[in-house]
């Protein structure tokens, strides 16, 4: 019992640092200011494609998108891989307008949901490295390290504390980012769409989009659910960010690398996307919320189960060497 | 102030630990959805589609890679050229719609005009332009020097058969609607063949003249004429498309015919 009080109370002290720190408050700031560009742009994409196809009519919008795409297939210059792509992208967009349901029925919850599904990659982990780079590294820069560990409590409390308060603080990052763009984009696209249908449950094999298994949920639900494949994609990036700043005594370097590694691998992604080993590699695993949408990935071999046990398997590693080094580390040089 | 402050921080754990409970749930639900599939049926039911008559003046284009408009170096293809056209007579609720597949033969469009949503914009277009043929006569002729001119007319054939069927299923579907068909032209009328190839062209466009007559909503634009005597001043590099000055001329063709039509109506009302 004390021992859970004494938790507590690291907790709530290492939460007192953050707030202390203004980073909520940058992040804040950060997504009051990008949040109504995306938000503009989203609609400028909409407004561009209905004057583009001449109608606001999302049937022959999509329709034509459709067919956009088998002209694209028509082309000798596509490889291989990408048409079969471009083929199970069709056969999705087939199935939701066969169904008469339309994947992007303009509305905040809609926002939402897309939002998350792009920003899972770069932005959202961007976020979270703002917050996880120097919770340990700045207790080197300030000085306090020494204060912290000549108390009287064991030291692995000490970190765990700081990576619970990182957990508790990387979902209070998603449930801002999830309120903020509601509100943002609401004035644009109105507030309402949250039990509006959303067809999840299409399967990949080989080169075939299956639908025997799809289902419908409502919209709120599938935003319950990406967003929490979102929080455990970022708590894997909140751990890897985490245990460098154990490792590097210098905020600066801390985030330098974290965005090094996560800009290289989403360009691996782009460059070289049929680079069978960029798999085993943590931050091309990211995109979590793809299988749930059932958007095809460009890496064969690549699927739910899998990028959980790669994201697993890299946190543990990193939570480790995280423990065992700060359990080592001699403060008084 | 730090009593403020001591809540607002309590008020933080306390939120993101509710935040954090249910974005465990959500991914737990996410798991689980994607990985425990049902082994029962899909349980979305198709909607019947009901036309929706409120888009008045639609255009609307299908077929192969003519109508698509390649070849065009502008991009614009005679049915942007018609678009352009059209939306400078300033129509109420104008809107156009290019539905047209490069490649298309005329098996694949009886194909693409069975989905729902394509009948659904055909159900409320008021005039269809279509380009279809010239893959399968293309396909017929192969690469082969020789034109084997049995395989031709069985093509020619089972083209036309495969027009009729488009034409019925377009006039079930809208019975209001003007379609106009170019006939083909002969991209080869410079070579050593031409003579051979000429009446190949002239047979296939005979036979769609036939079958086109029976339609009188269904209006057949010729286009042999345009490009018999300077070929190469109107097709594009690929010798087989148009180029933006060829689209110019099938476009003006068009043109004269359709705008009767808007004329019509507009007395009319």
């Amino acid at each position: 019992m004390i021992q859970l009080s004494q938790m507590m109370n690291l907790i709530y002290n290492e939460t007192l640092k953050m707030v202390r720190k203004r980073r909520l408050l940058v992040i804040g700031l950060l997504l009051l200011v990008l949040l109504p560009i995306f938000t503009y742009s989203q609609y400028k994409a909409i407004q561009d494609s209905v004057k583009q196809v001449g109608s606001s009519d999302w049937r022959i919008v999509l329709q034509q998108q459709i067919v956009d795409q088998q002209n694209r297939l028509s082309s000798s210059r596509i490889p291989p891989e990408w048409k079969g792509l471009i083929k199970m992208n069709i056969a999705q967009q087939q199935y939701y307008l066969d169904h008469n349901i339309n994947p992007n029925a303009p509305g905040a919850p809609t926002f939402i949901r897309n939002f998350v599904e792009q920003t899972i990659t770069l932005f959202l982990p961007l976020l979270i490295v703002i917050l996880a780079a120097d919770m340990v590294s700045s207790e080197h820069t300030g000085g306090t390290i020494k204060l912290l560990l000549t108390r009287p409590v064991q030291r692995w409390k000490i970190l765990l504390s700081k990576y619970i308060t990182l957990i508790l603080m990387i979902s209070f990052v998603l449930l801002t980012t999830a309120i903020l763009s509601y509100l943002i984009s609401g004035i644009i696209f109105g507030y309402r769409g949250w039990d509006l249908p959303v067809i999840t449950g299409f399967q990949i094999k080989g080169n075939q989009l299956i639908t025997s298994a799809t289902h419908l949920i409502p919209q709120w639900q599938y935003i319950v659910m990406a967003y929490g494949l979102a929080w455990f994609a970022c708590l894997t990036v909140g751990t890897i960010s985490f245990t460098i700043s154990v490792l590097v005594r210098n905020t600066a370097t801390s985030m330098g690398i974290m965005l090094a590694a996560l800009i290289t691998g989403m360009l691996l992604e782009q460059v070289s996307p049929y680079w069978n080993a960029i798999k085993y590699f943590v931050f091309s695993n990211l995109r979590l919320t793809d299988y749930l949408s059932g958007k095809p990935m460009m890496t064969p071999g690549m699927s739910l189960t899998f990028s959980l046990s790669v994201l697993t398997i890299w946190s543990l590693i990193a939570i480790l060497i995280a423990f065992i080094t700060f359990q080592r580390r001699d403060v008084l040089e | 102030m730090k009593r403020n402050k001591h809540h607002f921080n309590v008020w933080i754990l306390i939120l993101s630990t509710a935040t954090c409970i249910i974005l465990i749930i959500g991914w737990a639900l996410a798991l689980s959805d994607i990985l425990h599939t049902p082994t029962r049926q899909s349980i979305i039911h198709s909607p019947t589609v009901q036309p929706n008559k409120t888009q008045k003046n639609l255009l609307l284009g299908l077929g192969d890679s003519l109508t698509r408009g390649e070849g065009d170096e502008k991009g614009q293809g005679y049915f942007g050229i018609v678009k352009k056209n059209l939306e400078k007579e300033k129509m109420p609720s104008f809107s156009a719609s290019n539905m047209a597949i490069s490649g298309q033969k005329s098996s694949e469009l009886i194909g693409q005009i069975q989905r729902k949503n394509i009948q659904k914009i055909i159900s409320e277009a008021r005039w269809i332009t279509l380009t279809i043929g010239g893959n399968d006569l293309k396909e017929s002729i192969g690469t082969n020097d020789k034109i084997d001119v049995k395989q031709a007319d069985q093509a020619r054939k089972q083209y036309i058969t495969n027009l009729k069927l488009v034409l019925n299923t377009i006039k079930k579907l809208n019975p209001d609607v003007k379609l106009f068909i170019f006939s083909l032209y002969n991209p080869y009328g410079d070579l050593n063949d031409q003579i051979q190839s000429n009446e190949l062209i002239h047979q296939w466009n005979e036979a769609i003249r036939q079958t086109t007559v029976s339609f009188p909503f269904v209006v057949m634009v010729p286009t042999f004429d345009l490009f018999q005597l300077a070929p190469k001043k109107y097709l594009y590099t690929d010798h087989f498309h148009p180029n933006h000055a060829g689209y110019q001329r099938m476009a003006t063709r068009l043109m004269q015919v359709l705008s009767d039509t808007t004329l019509h109506k507009e007395l009319s009302a």
